[in-house]
């Protein structure tokens, strides 16, 4: 009994080592498939550029997907937008906005929306009590809306209190923006 | 252990891999820095094979005929929706998109030259990125933050007419002016470029602080922002907002109402794709300029192509901005000869510092983000031809700096230049051959040889005075020796003569005054043709160009004398701004003689064998007239005053 148990003992052994074998095995074929993959992968989806830097080669993600399409909702709305504009008489101009960007005692910057245009002016005005100063420039295109010219007054203004006001005009379109300058 | 390795190796790779490389947060989107110049403004990033690459591997797979799900209520596949919208299949996706283009020829901004063909949108963005000096990856980025153009499976026709977003104002149609996909990307590309060499004119600027709005709508508010660097400067006069908070705070998706996502989505997708938009280049550069003249004064500028006949020098100058971290010194930053690198020059000369090295930096050091000189001179080798002389900057034992593809053409003439002396008079003895002419002092009056047989006084492009027409075959005007001023034709029979005979070395004058007169040797008058004009004269301006011919030397004007337009002797058509040259026709050295304003309106500059030069292609609008208006641009208007033509020079100094 005692030797028919050594033999069972053993055999169990036996079993328990070929089992162990077995499943290192197949983590270590498991383990080198996988940074075969890996690396494959990561040689397939990143590259390197001239200047060092790596560039992302997978596919889109779901994200860009997704926004890739809600752009053409963009497209759609902004094509029924267009459409359904109101027709503006000869007699009316399109009222845009002016949007001022900086304002100095030496000058005024400034870029109109909605429209993009050569030849328009811009007015900027500058109130102070009994002082007022006027200059002008031309509007031009700028990417997708319209730049005014710099506007530089003809001295710097003193100390106080200046409304500044931009106003652009043009044969199609007009508008303008008010802001406070505090010159101290 | 090994087990262990390896278990732990799968673990490290899945993470590695599978997870997002980093979690982008909207607290990194800096405002003032956005990107760097040195990334943005560095066109040899990807070539056409890295860019062709990179737009393949974004949609694996195109939906050409639009059959997958459209996700549409009432429109079961793509191709319904589409359909629905007027966009029917087939759909092409930027990967294998193509276009047949013109091309572009340089210009102020965009230093290179595009070539017609037809192009794939990868070569395109590729040659734009190469003429403009802007990276291939803003531009791949710009058309994925305007139109979704790099990961759209099944994109519709508008979205590559209007690629770049060029010329579309929110809440108005698009400019058609601007309309295609190489269109769209070369313009966005050379805005780029103006908002870095005319950065005075815009909005906003590198080392500036301003005011940037949340979103069109104004009571949206928005904030100061001191910004960086020319691009990020560049990026908010493209798309004039900033992300607010809420866009921030869901950084791939929507904000609120005052949200908006232009530069929030340009940050995002350059990170996404490409890594940091930051910097860590020690040197690089960026092309501010490059100029050639006729003296070393650098007073004398070539305004096209620069010519030099053997032996003789020209002056360079060539300005470039530091785009690296580390300060310019002088005594290691030089410009060498590039394409291949250490080429032997031959137009070198004694002042370069060998043979391969032109110069050396001008100041004794330039920070980063400042610009700064080399000057030098060529020497014109001894065979005749067009060159093109490649330069790259490089700090000596250090590094060369990326290469822009900086280069000069320079024509190497056996023959003189023309000469420069003004003919004013016709001395006893001399002669005008058929399209010469003499021009008064103050250039507003002009008497021409005409082709068409006819000897005119022109004042102010008005003709006052004439022959009548004689006849095709005039050949040449004399002043004789015996003081009879002859008009002869082909076999030398007199056509038109002044009857002034009998006054030995009379001379023909054309005065400031708008008078042609016929002089004795003692200054008696013999005859004139008493055009004088008004008293006023000599504070005339000519702000437009109505009829007749333009001649060298002679120009129009804006009546605040700012900006000009002149047909110089060298024969380029150029017009100039207080600053530097706007625009040309380039044609210098090819023997122009004459701009024509025709009756059928085409402007046209003609050659000495009566071949066209340069036109602006405007022979079907009928009568029309060429003005210089105050903004600084050339107008061609016909008699509805709608303009046919125009230098698209507005509001450039």
């Amino acid at each position: 009994m005692q030797h028919k148990k050594q033999k069972n003992t053993k055999r169990k052994t036996t079993s328990s080592t070929s089992t162990f074998i077995i499943i290192a095995t197949l983590v270590i074929i498991l383990g080198l498939a996988s940074f075969w993959f890996f690396t494959r992968h990561r040689t397939d989806k990143v590259t390197t550029t001239a200047d060092g830097q790596g560039i992302n080669l997978k596919p889109a993600t779901r994200t860009e997907k997704e926004e890739a399409d809600a752009h053409k909702d963009q497209i759609v709305k902004n094509d029924q937008a267009q459409t359904n504009l109101p027709t503006t008489p000869a007699s009316q101009k399109k009222q845009v906005p002016v949007v001022i960007t900086e304002i100095s005692d030496k000058g005024v910057r400034s870029y109109v929306t909605g429209v993009f245009e050569e030849g328009g002016t811009c007015t900027a005005v500058a109130n102070k009590g009994d002082s007022s100063f006027t200059k002008f420039s031309m509007g031009f295109e700028n990417a997708s809306y319209t730049q005014c010219a710099p506007i530089n007054w003809d001295s710097p203004l003193n100390k106080g209190t200046w409304t500044i006001t931009v106003t652009y005009k043009s044969a199609s379109a007009e508008g303008s923006q008010t802001k406070i300058l505090e010159v101290k | 252990m090994f087990v262990l390795a390896v278990a732990l190796g799968i673990v490290f790779a899945a993470i590695t891999f599978s997870a997002p490389v980093s979690a982008l947060s909207g607290s990194d989107f800096n405002a003032t820095r956005i990107i760097d110049d040195a990334l943005f403004f560095s066109p040899n990033t990807m070539n056409s094979g890295d860019i062709q690459a990179f737009l393949s591997a974004k949609v694996p797979a195109c939906d050409t005929n639009g059959t997958q799900p459209s996700g549409r209520t009432g429109y079961p596949t793509r191709a319904d929706w589409g359909r629905a919208n007027g966009y029917a299949p087939p759909y092409t996706c930027l990967k294998d998109y193509s276009q047949s283009i013109q091309g572009s020829s340089a210009d102020s901004y965009c230093g290179g030259s595009v070539s017609a063909g037809t192009k794939s949108a990868a070569q395109i963005i590729y040659d734009v990125s190469q003429a403009c000096g802007v990276s291939s990856k803003v531009m791949i980025v710009l058309l994925q933050k305007e139109q979704s153009l790099v990961t759209d499976e099944w994109p519709w026709s508008i979205q590559y007419r209007s690629a770049t977003g060029y010329g579309c104002p929110d809440t108005a149609p698009c400019d058609a002016e601007y309309y295609g996909f190489f269109n769209q990307v070369y313009n966005a590309a050379r805005q780029f470029q103006r908002y870095v060499k005319q950065s005075g004119l815009f909005n906003y600027t590198g080392g500036k602080t301003n005011f940037v709005q949340y979103n069109p709508n104004a009571g949206c508010g928005g904030s100061n922002v001191a910004i960086q660097n020319q691009a990020t400067a560049g990026l908010y006069n493209y798309t004039p907002y900033q992300p607010n908070q809420a866009a921030l705070n869901n950084l791939y998706g929507t904000g609120d109402s005052c949200s908006a996502y232009g530069n929030r989505n340009f940050w995002r997708m350059y990170i996404d794709w490409f890594g940091s938009p930051l910097s860590t280049v020690a040197y690089a550069w960026m092309y501010e300029g490059q100029w050639a003249y006729s003296d070393a004064a650098r007073t004398q500028q070539f305004t096209s192509v620069p010519t030099v006949a053997p032996g003789e020098k020209i002056y360079m100058r060539i300005k470039a901005r530091n785009m690296g971290t580390q300060t310019w010194d002088s005594s290691f930053l030089r410009l060498g000869t590039s394409r291949s690198m250490d080429r032997v020059s031959q137009f070198a000369e004694a002042g370069w510092l060998s043979s391969v090295r032109p110069a050396q930096l001008t100041e004794a050091s330039i920070a980063p983000g400042q610009i700064g000189t080399f000057d030098f001179a060529i020497l014109g080798p001894s065979s005749a031809g067009t060159y093109n002389e490649y330069f790259n900057i490089l700090a000596e034992n250090r590094a060369w700096l990326n290469d822009l593809g900086l280069y000069y053409t320079v024509n190497v003439n056996s023959v003189a230049n023309p000469s420069n002396t003004l003919n004013t008079s016709l001395n006893s003895g001399a002669s005008l051959n058929r399209d010469d002419y003499l021009l008064s002092p103050d250039s507003q009056s002009v008497l021409a040889v005409q082709r068409d047989g006819n000897l005119v006084l022109y004042s102010n492009f008005q003709a006052v005075w004439n022959t009548g027409a004689l006849g095709g075959s005039t050949n040449r005007l004399v002043m004789q020796t015996d003081g009879n001023l002859v008009f002869y034709d082909q076999n030398n029979r007199t056509l038109w003569s002044s009857q002034t005979n009998n006054n030995p070395g009379a001379r023909l004058v054309l005065q400031t005054d708008g008078n042609l007169v016929i002089y004795s040797t003692s200054n008696a008058v013999l005859w004139a043709t008493y055009t004088t004009h008004n008293p006023n004269h000599l504070n005339y301006i000519n702000t437009t160009f109505k009829t007749g011919a333009l001649y060298p030397r002679q120009s129009i004007d804006t009546t605040d004398r700012r900006f000009r337009l002149v047909l110089q002797p060298d024969g380029n058509l150029v017009l100039y701004s207080p600053n530097r040259a706007l625009w040309a026709t380039g044609t210098d050295g090819k023997s122009a003689a004459y701009l024509a304003m025709q009756t059928d309106g085409n402007l046209v500059l003609y050659d000495h064998n009566n071949q066209p030069l340069w036109y602006t292609n405007t022979s079907a609008v009928g009568k029309s007239y060429l003005a210089m208006q105050t903004d600084g641009n050339l107008v061609l208007y016909n008699l509805l005053n709608q303009h046919t033509w125009l230098s698209h020079t507005a509001g450039s100094l």
